[in-house]
């Protein structure tokens, strides 16, 4: 049996309102769902039923259990219970996920759905938001999702999952428009009017789009003003979960078949093209140095590209970030830790210039990325040219986000003189007098403590291991 | 009484549930047919039996009473 919470440590999940049924707590590390007690009944059905244990077998659902604390947060209402899931390592959102990574989320959600009409249950909601990520692999976190199927039901989610899974994996697989901007301005996904508005004459004929866009769009202005309940007809009218099944079957069908944009990274060959092997063997030693021998529990590897420095320092960490802003080195990297069956490496896709923000009902329904958890170490290899000179944020102010965001850093300095700084300032005057090698180090040394410095061969390139001032 | 034991705090909206019954194959068009065929004998004043409690009219934002179908 687990030992008491702590009463005083207990915060209510900023993104945990809407559910009736309960709601997420965090105490300290742990997290820690409350289940009120009109959900209580059902989720001892649920609990029980083969369908949590086939689920959990197939390892789809978060490890979930029961605990029973001395004292608790005197706000929880008397009747509720309290279940701990398993933590997940860092939180991400589905708008700083690749293509790769949402479709693996849908199609989690039409396997779980599939398999709960086998048992009889349904799932009452399906946004990406109930699934995270452990490393690479999805999770199914939310245990109050599921519900006995009622007689008559319709998949009250399949709205839902059109707007934020489906629908932006047609707009990247049809349009070749990446999704990633749009769910994150609209996090409740992509209304079908609008995107129906996307799809003119023969585009139409793109798979799943005269159904579940076009066809879905008209039914929703023809039914808007409808001043009566179209669920309760349906369902005295006769709907199956048969029914249900077979959409999902097609839905399922449907996802496995769109493919993401055919990315031209500009970015993915960067290690190989343009440095000297011996320069890379030069930065992956300096890299191993740095982490050898040491335990760190979240590491962020900002500008990842193909996520060479973030397998080295895996070995090190718990949890390792994998960011960077090029959705080919993203999707790409994605599919290969996949293969490797990494466990401790999320790939996430986001621009630097501009990371996630809190955002949604009173700004705190989806937190900022450093509000997610501050690395003990950062990587920033070949990254402060791009936020310089290519995002025109001034030095200090990149070294003064580092300093606020981590306590040691590994970060890499190159000059204009190498070939693609140059190609970064072709059609550009160049304005940026702070971009020298001399006032870099001036800047870092204002916040970090220097420790190793190393000068790459070729000569434009600089190396430093640094720890917070302070 | 339906849906008694699951809080739907999710809109399904109107128009995707009844797409939802196009989707689900050659049962799904029969449950339409059913559907609309209540709809079309209720335009001649017949209601199917049982139908009254099913369906439950509600009033429009003008205030008027709902189409009773």
């Amino acid at each position: 049996m687990q030992p008491d919470l702590l009463v005083a440590d207990f915060r209510r999940d900023g993104g945990s309102f809407r559910d009736p049924d309960g709601y997420i707590l965090r105490n300290g590390e742990r997290i820690v769902r409350v289940v009120l007690p009109g959900a209580v009944e059902r989720w001892r059905q649920f609990a029980a039923s083969g369908l949590a244990a086939e689920l959990q077998s197939l390892g789809l659902l978060v490890a979930t259990r029961e605990i029973f604390p001395g004292s608790a947060d005197p706000a929880i209402p008397g009747g509720s219970i309290l279940l701990e899931h398993e933590r997940i390592p860092f939180t991400s959102y589905p708008y700083e996920w690749s293509f790769g990574m949402l479709r693996e989320a849908a199609l989690l959600h039409l396997d779980i759905l599939q398999c709960a009409l086998r048992h009889n249950w349904i799932l009452k909601d399906a946004t990406p938001y109930n699934v995270q990520f452990r490393g690479v692999t999805p999770l199914f976190i939310d245990v109050l999702s599921f519900a006995p199927l009622q007689r008559g039901d319709c998949w009250a989610g399949y709205n839902q999952f059109c707007r934020t899974m489906l629908y932006p994996l047609m707009l990247e697989a049809h349009k070749q428009v990446p999704f990633q901007p749009w769910l994150r301005s609209e996090l409740e996904g992509i209304d079908p009017v609008v995107f129906s508005n996307l799809f003119r004459g023969l585009e139409r004929r793109r798979p799943g789009v005269l159904s579940h866009v076009t066809a879905q769009a008209w039914l929703m202005r023809k039914f808007a003003a409808a001043g009566y309940s179209v669920r309760q007809q349906i369902s005295s009218a006769g709907m199956t979960p048969q029914m249900i099944a077979r959409n999902v079957l097609r839905l399922r069908k449907l996802v496995l078949k769109l493919r993401p944009a055919s990315y031209k990274s500009a970015w993915s060959d960067y290690s190989r093209d343009h440095y000297a092997a011996e320069a890379l063997a030069q930065k992956e030693a300096f890299v191993n140095e740095c982490v050898a021998g040491r335990r760190f529990e979240l590491v962020w590897d900002l500008g990842c590209n193909d996520g060479r420095f973030s397998r080295i320092v895996a070995g090190a960490a718990s949890t390792v970030l994998a960011v960077d802003s090029d959705a080919g080195s993203i999707e790409r990297l994605y599919g290969e830790l996949r293969k490797e069956q990494r466990a401790n490496i999320l790939p996430l896709l986001m621009n630097l210039a501009n990371p996630s923000p809190s955002q949604g009902w009173a700004s705190g329904e989806r937190t900022s990325l450093v509000e997610r958890g501050k690395p003990d170490l950062t990587l920033a290899l070949a990254l402060v040219h791009h936020l310089v000179i290519t995002a025109n944020i001034p030095v200090a102010a990149v070294v003064g986000w580092l300093a606020e965001t981590t306590r040691e850093l590994v970060i890499e300095f190159i000059s204009k003189d190498d070939a693609m700084v140059r190609r970064l300032l072709l059609n550009k005057d160049d304005t940026y007098a702070d971009y020298s090698r001399a006032a870099f180090e001036r800047r870092l040394e204002e916040r970090f403590r220097i420790g190793r410095r190393l000068e790459l061969p070729g000569g434009t390139r600089f190396l430093y291991h640094a720890t917070a001032a302070n | 009484m339906l849906f008694n034991c699951l809080a739907v705090y999710v809109d399904p909206g109107s128009g995707s549930m009844i797409l939802q019954l196009l989707l689900g194959g050659v049962s799904g068009v029969y449950v339409i047919f059913r559907l609309f065929k209540q709809k079309l004998l209720g335009v001649f004043g017949i209601r199917p039996e049982g139908a009254e409690s099913e369906m439950q009219a509600i009033p429009h934002e003008e205030g008027e009473i709902g189409r009773q179908v």
